[in-house]
């Protein structure tokens, strides 16, 4: 009878298993240990019955990354293809505000200007991001096939419940790869919001980590009536005058200072070149209303300087040097969701923070800088 | 792999070491079980999740923890069922996972192995088909076995045994009896 279970036996996906649990074991290691269970006064209950089936939903999220992929999404307003091609930050860049790291530890500081609508750009700010011009102009461009982006985004997902994920993308042009909902760490505004979580079984509040390959897929991104391709943001004007005309052409509606605004959360962390980031922070400087602070700290503890539209609800976290986008947050109201034909647009919710982590071109799929 | 010298070191009452080396030793045989019920990215997810579920009631689980594991992945995938996935027949699925398991090339004979136990459990009911495989793959006792497969200990004793016999024959592999004519 033993050789029936060793002919069974040869049917077992060995080979599928022992892939999955090393492509996912750290992920999920993290994000069990992230939630936090208190191990004393467990209740009873029967083992495997208690696993409710509730607990698992494919969320709509999943299915729609899918969808996108299969689509040739043009994302909407400056869109960085962050992990599920833009649909989570593609605001990409639309989200990411400045505060603490970690929304219960209530350890950071970072709050954008409580001074909205102050018509004042101060000339440290002005400074600031010209020098951070300087500093870009100076980079040389790179080489390399694939644009590689590592984004942290914290997203409110109601009930006080805050969600950080980590998403990663490689891009050539056409084909590449998604990595996202890696480290997923949920946070809550306060114990009562957790307490209610758990009563009503602590229900998974994000999917677990997902990895996709696609191809033949054009990623282009709006920045008002222009379209950008992967390579068209590589031919940006590295003039700020003539990247200023080339804003205004595109300009719609709004004020063109948050226009600029906006454009620049995109730029500043896109496959532009260094020239074209250098004048995109000299047009951002020379708009009315930005507002500056000094030593802010980005949702990951980095030091920077936090640049705030007149409104007050948009910030961009630069680093020190002015030559590098660290994050994004956004606090203003929920926006409600709109969608076109073939683009995307994610409304932001209040308390959203994206951290820039890591991008730059590489070789490769699959390799980090 | 599994616990080794890191368990050891951190203690076994460090609760992360403890579901790091259950997590190592019983991951890839739930993501085993929830393949033939789901499709890859699903069954990967549920197997994660069903760790996840492991996690918070650490301190319940039994010993040994596999069967539990395997009933909480079968509630989940029951619940995934409800959503409208497409259930798949156990040995057409299992014909899909032996041939998008291996990318490197096989060997002839390893397929015609598998051919041939494919061809077998086609021919027992799906019911069979699942408890020899139960039995198989994770050497499970026939009471957890049981719990698993939502029967009787003694309906699945004979399940299996009825499943093994048939098996038996189907991939010839009864003792044969040598009849020699004499002249």
């Amino acid at each position: 009878m033993n050789d029936v279970d060793e002919r069974l036996r040869t049917l077992r996906p060995d080979a599928l298993t022992e892939d999955a649990y090393r492509r996912r074991r750290d992920a999920d290691l993290a994000r069990a240990f992230a939630t936090t269970v208190s191990r004393s006064g467990q209740t009873s209950g029967s083992v495997s019955s208690d696993a409710s089936p509730r607990r698992f939903r494919l969320t709509p999220k999943l299915a729609l990354t899918g969808a996108l992929v299969g689509l040739a999404a043009a994302v909407t307003v400056p869109a960085v293809m962050t992990g599920t091609i833009g649909l989570r930050g593609p605001g990409g860049g639309r989200t990411a505000a400045i505060t603490s790291p970690d929304p219960a530890s209530g350890t950071s500081q970072v709050r954008p200007p409580a001074t909205p609508g102050t018509p004042t750009v101060t000339l440290d700010a002005r400074s600031f991001l010209l020098a951070g011009a300087e500093t870009v102009a100076r980079v040389t461009s790179p080489e390399g096939r694939y644009w590689f982006e590592r984004t942290r985004t914290f997203e409110p997902v109601g009930s006080g419940a805050t969600v950080a994920h980590t998403d990663e993308s490689w891009y050539d042009g056409q084909a590449g790869r998604t990595v996202s909902n890696q480290d997923v760490k949920i946070t809550f505004a306060t114990e009562a919001a957790k307490a209610e979580w758990r009563a009503k079984g602590a229900p998974a509040l994000w999917p677990g980590p997902r990895t996709e390959d696609f191809s033949r897929l054009t990623l282009s991104w709006r920045v008002g009536s222009e379209t950008l391709t992967l390579d068209e943001a590589r031919d940006l004007p590295g003039d700020a005058g003539e990247l200023e005309r080339w804003l205004r052409s595109a300009h719609q509606d709004g004020p063109f200072p948050a226009f600029v605004f906006d454009a620049a959360r995109y730029l500043l962390s896109s496959p532009a070149s260094p020239a074209t980031r250098a004048a995109m922070l000299r047009v951002l400087a020379a708009q009315p209303g930005i507002v500056l602070e000094k030593n802010v700290l980005d949702p990951l503890g980095r030091t920077g300087f936090a640049v705030t539209t007149a409104e007050g609800h948009h910030t961009l976290v630069v680093d020190e040097s002015g030559a590098r986008l660290l994050a994004f947050a956004y606090t203003g109201p929920d926006e409600s969701p709109r969608t076109g034909d073939r683009s995307v647009h994610l409304p932001f919710r209040k308390g959203l923070k994206i951290a820039y982590e890591d991008s730059g071109w590489v070789g490769k799929v699959g390799v980090r800088r | 792999m599994i616990g080794g010298p890191g368990k050891a070191l951190l203690g076994v009452d460090d609760p992360e070491a403890r579901f790091t080396a259950l997590y190592d030793q019983h991951y890839r045989s739930v993501l085993g079980y929830t393949l033939l019920r789901a499709e890859r990215q699903a069954a990967e997810d549920i197997a994660s999740e069903t760790f996840l579920i492991a996690w918070r009631q650490l301190e319940e689980l039994p010993e040994p923890p596999l069967p539990w594991l395997l009933g909480v992945a079968r509630n989940l995938l029951r619940g995934q069922r409800r959503s409208g996935l497409r259930r798949r027949a156990l040995v057409e699925r299992l014909a899909e996972l032996s041939s998008e398991g291996d990318v490197t090339e096989r060997v002839a004979e390893q397929v015609a192995e598998r051919e041939a136990a494919l061809a077998a459990l086609a021919g027992l009911s799906e019911l069979d088909a699942e408890a020899v495989i139960l039995a198989s793959w994770y050497g499970l006792a026939p009471a957890d076995a049981a719990k698993l497969a939502g029967c009787s200990a003694r309906a699945f004793t004979v399940r299996l045994y009825r499943a093994r016999r048939r098996l038996s024959q189907a991939l010839d592999l009864t003792p044969t009896t040598t009849l020699q004519e004499q002249s």
